[in-house]
């Protein structure tokens, strides 16, 4: 009976995967320990990712990255003419002082947005053997940070020439920074985990951005009295302060706050990574 | 000899998903968090399994017994449910070379993206550019067989999985063959045993599915088809008549070698039933298969014909059979299969003992040594 036999099985999808050993030797939990064991292919892995995502996004476009630039600056444009000029809130160079405070803000709205659909956008990588998920939504925030670097010569121009000189404080910027992209790291990991099993996730975050816009003293002062519990519960208010105070005040930030935030991010990471863990098990199944 | 893949009573279950589940949180929140019955099922249960670093093991079962799952597991893009998966060294899949890909970028680009992405440092990957870069050029590389890659420069001393349903190429390919059914391991072992063993599984299948009351049948040269003894499969589509003709379009028994012939078949594959596959295989009195070639075949409701131009058949003389039969789509399920019941014989010059006899001639020239 060969001839059934021969006729009755034919290949129609042949897939493989071949493993190589190469100089790790240990045995590994594949997906885990491999994961963890190598920050240097992180530090790559998120660089390349990275630099795909912008090159995607504007190469064949003539002019390019600026187009990155030319959003917040027009909202920048938008907002000075309003609260310089119908509804004044006589704020001393407001332009300026929107640059200081809209940048970071611009950086953490398109962090929160692209990073929670990072898991769901990344179903290719996901199915990639040994892929290190959790990734995914720290090349989104360090997408959107590059996208931030790259306005900052513009408004180092801007408060240089309406304040008549560059704060030296301006040094702490990184300091700040780094607080903010651990702060939003935690709450990333989680949305995006969580979004690939409710989808409505994406569309929660991307509303709850413009009240969290108006609660956060981004475009305003934060007013002394009134409010204040708003304020005190809300981290990017301090990161606020602590961006103006370096970038437009030209006092040094304080540091308590931002120390606080930081061990809050890294309670929120740790949090995050968890919850990011534990779901991650269903995501192959899921996208 | 160490072991690079070590699996210890490994299970995955899938909640069997469906329209069933709940998609969004408004679904969830009206149904008061319940996510619904759950209907468990096992894709993969119970499989151990030790692969010794640098073989090539190969998983053969029908579609649904648990191979690409069993291969999400070991490559750690799924976790099981239940037991443990080892695995010693870094895992790529082959298939998955071009995930990672954009038309948008570079080669060298998409290079060094894909090997990051497959686990190589940036460093790392560039000190290998060269050599995949050659390797690129060399081989058109996601068509060409498997054992070039072990022997070529990616890969030295590589763990293989291989993923087939086709008994063949795992026997060409493997050093070890694991048989899958239904998630759990049926057999394991040298693939020439496993291989066969499975082979004969498959035609005890197609004969499960043969229909116990189905009338005889005649082929228009007067061979009877009795189901179980030489028609098999469920008939959901099927073959009637098959015949085979000449140059001059008569229906022949008797051929000259090398002579133009054509297999046509008609069939009725309602519309549930398509695409399905047809296929005809000539085979030689002593069993062995001179050709095998098959086509896809559209619903033909009304009934169809299909036909295979063959323009020159080059056989030996002898005697020869055809056999034809009628697949799902996917070759999991054979639909109808009529087994040595279309004979024919080939006259012409005996070829001594090759089965061949294309148009050939010698030629003897003077003055050339040997050595």
């Amino acid at each position: 009976m060969s001839g059934i036999a021969a006729q009755a099985i034919r290949p129609t999808a042949d897939w493989s995967i071949g493993g190589y050993r190469n100089g790790l030797g240990s045995v590994e939990n594949i997906g885990v320990t491999l994961a963890l064991s190598r920050p240097r292919h992180r530090m790559d892995l998120v660089r390349e990712l990275v630099a795909r995502d912008i090159k995607l996004r504007y190469r064949r476009s003539v002019l390019g990255i600026v187009w990155s630039q030319i959003a917040p600056l027009s909202l920048i444009a938008v907002l000075s003419f309003v609260f310089g000029h119908i509804l004044p809130l006589q704020i001393a160079h407001y332009p300026a002082f929107l640059f200081v405070g809209l940048l970071p803000w611009v950086w953490f709205q398109g962090s929160m947005v692209a990073a929670t659909q990072s898991v769901v956008g990344g179903r290719d990588l996901v199915r990639q053997p040994g892929f290190p998920v959790a990734m995914l939504p720290v090349v989104s925030i360090s997408t959107t940070l590059i996208n931030y670097v790259l306005a900052l010569p513009v408004m180092f121009l801007w408060v240089g020439v309406s304040l008549g000189q560059i704060p030296v404080t301006s040094l702490a910027l990184p300091l700040i920074v780094a607080t903010q992209f651990l702060l939003m790291i935690g709450p990333c990991l989680m949305l995006s985990a969580i979004n690939v099993t409710f989808r409505d996730v994406a569309h929660i975050v991307e509303i709850a951005m413009l009240p969290l816009f108006y609660a956060t003293p981004v475009f305003y002062k934060e007013p002394a009295t009134r409010f204040h519990l708003l304020y005190q519960l809300n981290p990017l208010a301090y990161l606020m302060t602590a961006y103006r105070a370096a970038l437009f005040d030209g006092h040094w930030p304080q540091m308590l706050p931002l120390a606080v935030i930081a061990i809050v991010a890294v309670a929120l990471i740790v949090l995050g990574y968890r919850l990011f863990d534990r779901l991650s098990y269903r995501f192959p199944e899921e996208l | 000899m160490t072991t690079a893949i070590t699996l210890r009573s490994v299970g995955k279950h899938y909640g069997r998903a469906g329209a069933d589940r709940p998609q969004t949180l408004k679904e969830t929140t009206l149904r008061g968090f319940k996510t619904g019955r759950k209907e468990r099922f096992w894709a993969v249960q119970d499989v151990s399994l030790d692969v010794t670093a640098g073989r090539t093991v190969g998983i053969i079962g029908p579609n649904g017994a648990g191979k690409s799952t069993l291969l999400r597991l070991i490559a750690g893009v799924e976790r099981p449910d239940s037991g443990t998966v080892e695995v010693q060294g870094r895992i790529g899949a082959l298939l998955e070379l071009g995930a990672s890909f954009h038309l948008e970028l570079t080669g060298v680009e998409n290079i060094m993206l894909s090997s990051v992405v497959a686990g190589l440092t940036r460093r790392e990957a560039r000190a290998r550019l060269p050599d995949i870069v050659e390797f690129a050029q060399l081989e058109d590389f996601i068509g060409s067989p498997l054992r070039t890659y072990s022997t070529g420069v990616v890969m030295a001393g590589v763990t293989i999985m291989f993923v087939s349903h086709d008994p063949a190429r795992i026997r060409e390919l493997c050093d070890e063959v694991v048989w899958l059914r239904g998630g759990r391991v049926a057999a394991a072992g040298p693939p020439m045993e496993v291989t066969a063993r499975y082979v004969q599984s498959q035609a005890e299948a197609a004969r499960r599915l043969t229909p116990r009351d189905v009338p005889d049948a005649y082929t228009p040269a007067g061979v009877k088809l009795e189901a179980h003894r030489n028609r098999f499969g469920s008939l959901e589509a099927q073959i009637g008549a098959v015949r085979i003709l000449n140059a001059w379009n008569e229906p022949c028994s008797t051929m000259e070698s090398g002579s133009p012939v054509r297999l046509e078949m008609d069939v009725a594959i309602p519309d549930n039933a398509a695409p399905a596959i047809a296929s005809a295989t000539v085979r030689r009195a002593d069993e062995l298969i001179c050709l095998d070639t098959y086509s896809e075949v559209r619903a033909q409701p009304q009934g169809g014909r299909v036909t295979l131009h063959i323009e020159r058949l080059d056989l030996a003389a002898g005697e020869y059979v055809f056999d034809v039969g009628l697949y799902s789509g996917d070759w999991t399920r054979t639909y109808d299969y009529h087994f040595g019941a279309y004979p024919f014989s080939v006259t012409g010059r005996a070829a001594g003992a090759g089965m061949m006899a294309p148009p050939l001639s010698w030629s003897v020239g003077a003055g050339v040594s040997t050595r």
